[in-house]
């Protein structure tokens, strides 16, 4: 390998002058001498992007009983790996290139363990949930609903497929974009992503024809 | 490129809209998660998951060591962290590397400046750090050659803002709990280390001490647990015995039940 390093100019003084004060997330930053760019630190990176970790480490097929360790995981590489970010590549789709792998390696340990467990089986349950947001019995039960149905499907489509459906249609990431975060052709990210919403629709069209099934049955 | 129908959409924006994590997942994985970086789990040894971190990092175009790998896995595969971390702490003979890295002295200092702490440290690793790389450009025999260790950056001790999605109104993480897991956290790394450097008796007083009750009772069962090697390495069999039982009567199934039965040669 080559031996050049890099290294983290001091930043604006002000506004470390006083670390435990907050600081503005734009403001709590690094430059990276090799591209000048803004690194922020890593505890803004926790904050900024923690929702964004969290929901995809669910819905890439963590289940819902593994996803504190996997999302921890996600930010201890990130810990481990701020210094080393080049930014040459935007710091979400870095962020993202590690939620897809520990979720990736999550789903395979779980397989080789549970070969009969599906993750949207444990995705959502409602008593496992706290939530401050404001909101009525029936209103979260349909909400943890909506997602449970999301998870299941996605659960039809296989890994790859999977993935892009999630950064294409969940998260508006561009077909460039996700090229850049799973190391892919873009030419075989927009195929991918077209086969993935053909996978998808035929999913939804068999779960409705499952309702539709078990509707008859308790109409008899 | 062909475009989902409505049901479908329908289906995903229910989806998305609905599973945005509360401000007590971001709590418990915080606190979870400065407490990791505390006691080094970031950097000490474990082996099992060793290759998730060398295959995430792979993936984020990053050189890894396998030694590098390690260090989530104790925390990792044991489902609850602190669990882990106790597992890093007190299980596992050899893993001294663990003191080299964050020490939680850099992150309870609120006066050292993050800018400080980051620039000063790679310039005593500068020639051993590997070289950064692109998102897809490192080939696996790098990442096995690469053998160090980056500086890691300061986590602040600052108040971590919390969103609850989709509300932008701003909690504020408790504050006192983060600082009582951090001390709780140190205590037991400093525990740790003076039985690694066979003082079982110094180790044996941070563990007794009235002011690691008083500081928390988020790691107790680690600390009882600590507190049994101590004493089989005092020689205190006896009492190593009784404390052994009443730990595995009050945790029968504590993921550290294994090491504090085979604390002391008769504890089976």
């Amino acid at each position: 390998m080559t031996g050049h390093s890099k290294e983290y100019l001091a930043p604006v003084a002000s506004v470390h002058a006083s670390p435990m004060t907050s600081v503005p997330s734009d403001g709590n930053a690094l430059v990276c001498a090799q591209t000048l760019q803004l690194v922020p630190s890593f505890e803004v990176i926790y904050n900024e992007h923690f929702d964004l970790v969290f929901r995809n480490i669910r819905r890439l097929g963590v289940p819902e009983a593994l996803v504190d360790d996997a999302v921890q995981e996600v930010f201890l590489v990130v810990y481990r790996r701020l210094g080393q970010f080049e930014g040459r590549s935007s710091l979400k789709t870095w962020i993202f290139s590690i939620v897809t792998r520990v979720a990736s390696d999550h789903r395979r340990t779980i397989r080789r363990k549970s070969p009969h467990i599906r993750s949207a089986d444990t995705a959502v349950d409602a008593d496992d949930i706290a939530d401050e947001r404001a909101e009525g019995q029936h209103e979260r039960m349909e909400r943890l609903e909506g997602v449970r149905l999301l998870h299941r499907l996605l659960d039809e489509l296989d890994d790859d497929k999977r993935i892009v459906l999630v950064l294409a249609e969940l998260e508006a990431m561009t077909a460039p974009e996700i090229a850049d975060t799973l190391g892919e052709n873009i030419n075989t990210i927009y195929a991918r992503i077209r086969a993935a919403r053909r996978d998808f629709e035929q999913a939804v069209a068999r779960e409705r024809a499952r309702e539709r099934a078990r509707e008859r049955g308790r109409l008899r | 490129m062909s475009e989902l129908g409505p049901d479908a959409r329908e289906i995903l924006r229910k989806g998305r809209d609905g599973d945005h994590p509360s401000a007590a997942d971001r709590l418990r994985i915080h606190s979870s998660l400065m407490a990791a970086i505390a006691t080094g789990a970031a950097e000490a040894g474990a082996t099992e998951s060793s290759a998730t971190m060398a295959k995430a990092a792979d993936g984020a175009g990053l050189p890894v060591s396998v030694g590098a790998a390690k260090p989530i896995a104790g925390t990792l595969v044991g489902g609850v962290f602190a669990k882990g971390i106790f597992v890093l702490l007190v299980g596992a003979a050899g893993i001294g590397a663990m003191v080299a890295w964050p020490k939680a002295s850099a992150i309870q200092s609120p006066a050292l400046p993050q800018a400080v702490a980051i620039s000063a440290a790679p310039a005593s690793t500068a020639k051993e750090t590997p070289p950064p790389a692109t998102m897809t450009d490192v080939p696996r025999e790098d990442i096995a050659e690469s053998g160090t260790t980056p500086a890691p950056p300061v986590l602040q001790q600052k108040p971590l803002s919390v969103r609850t999605a989709p509300s932008a109104a701003p909690l504020h993480v408790n504050e006192e709990t983060a600082d009582s897991l951090i001390a709780e956290t140190q205590r037991l790394r400093d525990a740790h280390g003076a039985l690694q450097s066979g003082d079982p008796e110094k180790a044996l007083a941070l563990l007794s001490n009235q002011a690691a009750e008083d500081e928390g009772q988020k790691l107790r069962e680690e600390r009882a647990a600590a507190r049994v090697l101590a004493l089989c390495k005092l020689g205190r069999v006896d009492e190593a015995n009784a404390e052994a039982a009443a730990f595995l009567a009050q945790n029968p199934r504590s993921p550290l039940a294994a090491r504090v039965r085979k604390a002391c040669p008769t504890n089976r």
